[in-house]
């Protein structure tokens, strides 16, 4: 073994490799958050210099608001919808585009792309203005009365309207994912199973799927995330109305924080969220890794 | 005879999808260049000329010019910084994987996964406000602990594949551990690199939330979504020059999709998914 040139050992310079990133993550990703969690059990205002401390009282008042019962709908079935949607399509539009029958497989791919490049505030703001002036005529024309006006000014179809956005831009990340996943099967599973008489049903089920577990659990996480977390299509679209018809949590922490002045209570409500978001991806987790193969 | 059909038919049903996502950016670009009373008259018909006055309205306003910059050097200040904070932290990581303290770090950063911006986003305000940095230096620390995240995880994926033969090799001719890392490593890590810097690339130049918290108060640090959702607000401009700002933003935005679609596919469509495997540890793919 020569010496070392510099008079650092390997493993302080490891450690040192190591501590930017931990100190810069600390400090402006843990520390907000877990002032946060403190900031949850107070009554602060976010403004005065004296607040107190009432433990749980805002999550017990969280529970019996009206209004935070509603978002909890809202948002659910906004993430359940979106996360359904999204997956099958995507996973629709992968197989067809990893077909080698088709042609223009990569100009499809490319324009199927494309709307993930835009920044989804524009996404929201574009769509608002098709919606407000360019679906109502549509709908005369074709006689459909629930579309011959702005369908985010309806509150039964706002949900709708911003679920379309969402979904518009959302399949194609999990459309790439998926294809590459795909591309990730070996070849010769399906020339075996042919050659035992397997249906292309059966094909899909028993080979694919299989190989896509990995995948397809990545885009549920990504996606149910995306739901429960949504905020910017509905800030640039509805602004949480009609009425608080499509009010996100997202959106409600939001306006807690910086419209009411009710920190300690927007702080509880992230709290919940995140909660949330831990609990469907651990369920969604554990579900999905008895189903796969175990890749090599 | 039979097999043709059903290729119609997909052709079609991709076809529509195509129309479907590329209308609105059609509409964006024709309305941008009509004038208002030309929109107002009918919305689908193309310009009768191609007026530019959308575009001088746009860039006569005192926000644009500060924006457009703002976001050009926070995208580019945050890339430069990711491009190198990332793998550092990643490289320990993934070589003593066996050790509590790098195991709690990775662990630490994969737990952030989980955390919603919202939460964040309260106290984070509060906090910049006492530090003085609501602005645009304060926004790119916090856009460098979010790329930590996904950066880590899928670097210390990527790092398992690279042999620890590389290293040894490297030692044995004289390196140390800072040489071994910045002159053998790194330049092996440069496709994840690649790939790490669009991702966040395209997050930083789009995301709207934090730069929204953090930096509304004055126009002059305002980023290229904030100007766009402030533009909104402003009824009396109309809604050509509304389009006209919308198509400035596709186009700044599509800019990078001749690098991503050219890096990404590649890295995406091979070995990408591979490490795309939450479920297992670093140390357990070592072992198989």
């Amino acid at each position: 073994m020569q010496p070392l040139r510099i008079g650092m050992s390997k493993k302080t310079t490891h450690f040192l490799f190591t501590l930017p990133g931990v100190l810069v993550f600390a400090v402006l990703f843990l520390g907000p958050m877990f002032t946060g969690i403190y900031y949850s059990m107070t009554n602060w205002d976010g403004l005065s210099k004296k607040y107190n401390f009432i433990w749980f009282e805002n999550y017990i008042q969280t529970f019996s608001d009206v209004r935070f019962m509603g978002d909890i709908r809202f948002t659910l079935s906004y993430t359940f919808l979106l996360t359904f949607f999204v997956t099958v399509l995507s996973l629709l539009l992968a197989v067809a585009l990893n077909s080698r029958l088709i042609r223009f497989r990569n100009a499809y791919r490319s324009a199927f792309f494309f709307p993930a490049v835009l920044g989804s505030i524009v996404v929201g703001l574009i769509w608002n203005q098709i919606f407000y002036g360019v679906i109502p005529n549509i709908g005369k024309f074709l006689g459909i009365n629930a579309l011959s006006t702005n369908p985010l000014g309806n509150p039964n179809l706002a949900l709708y309207g911003i679920l379309f956005v969402s979904i518009w831009q959302g399949i194609a990340i999990p459309m790439v994912l998926f294809i590459a996943g795909l591309q990730s099967v070996p070849q010769h599973l399906y020339e075996a199973a042919t050659l035992d008489g397997a249906t292309i049903f059966q094909k899909f089920r028993d080979i694919t799927f299989p190989f896509l577990v990995p995948v397809l659990s990545v885009v549920l996480v990504l996606k149910i995330r995306a739901g429960l977390t949504t905020f910017e299509y509905i800030m640039a679209m509805t602004g949480g109305g009609p009425g608080f018809s499509t009010e996100s949590i997202g959106l409600l922490i939001f306006k807690q924080g910086f419209g009411n002045n009710r920190f300690g209570l927007g702080a509880a409500q992230s709290v919940l969220l995140l909660v949330a978001i831990a609990l469907f991806s651990i369920l969604q987790f554990s579900y999905l890794n008895r189903k796969g193969v175990d890749q090599q | 005879m039979k097999m043709i059909w059903p290729k119609i038919g997909t052709h079609l049903v991709m076809l529509a999808g195509v129309v479907l996502i590329a209308y609105p950016v059609y509409l964006t670009f024709i309305t941008a260049f009509k004038t208002p009373l030309e929109a107002a008259n009918n919305y689908f018909a193309l310009p009768e000329s191609l007026t530019w006055i959308n575009f001088e309205k746009l860039f006569a306003m005192p926000s644009i010019w500060p924006s457009i910059t703002n976001s050009i050097i926070i995208t580019a200040i945050s890339a430069m910084i990711i491009a190198i904070l990332v793998p550092m932290v990643s490289y320990p990581i993934s070589r003593n994987f066996g050790q509590t303290y790098y195991r709690i770090v990775f662990y630490m950063f994969i737990f952030g996964m989980f955390v919603p911006v919202q939460m964040l986003m309260l106290p984070l305000v509060k906090m910049m406000t006492f530090f003085h940095l609501t602005n645009p230096i304060g926004l790119v620390l916090v856009y460098l602990s979010g790329s930590l995240i996904q950066g880590v995880f899928l670097c210390v994926g990527y790092l398992r594949t690279v042999p620890l033969e590389l290293e040894e090799a490297a030692e044995i001719d004289g390196c140390n551990a800072w040489t071994a890392f910045f002159k053998v490593i790194y330049p092996v890590m440069r496709p994840i690199v690649a790939t790490i810097l669009i991702i966040n690339a395209l997050w930083i130049w789009n995301e709207f939330l934090l730069p929204l918290v953090l930096l509304n108060k004055d126009s002059s640090y305002w980023t290229l979504p904030l100007f766009q959702y402030n533009l909104n607000a402003r009824t009396d401009l109309g809604t050509t020059v509304q389009f006209a700002a919308y198509a400035l933003s596709i186009f700044s935005d599509s800019d990078p999709v001749c690098i991503h679609a050219k890096v990404h596919h590649k890295r995406f469509n091979g070995r990408f998914v591979k490490k795309v495997n939450i479920g297992r540890s670093p140390d357990e793919k070592m072992s198989s």
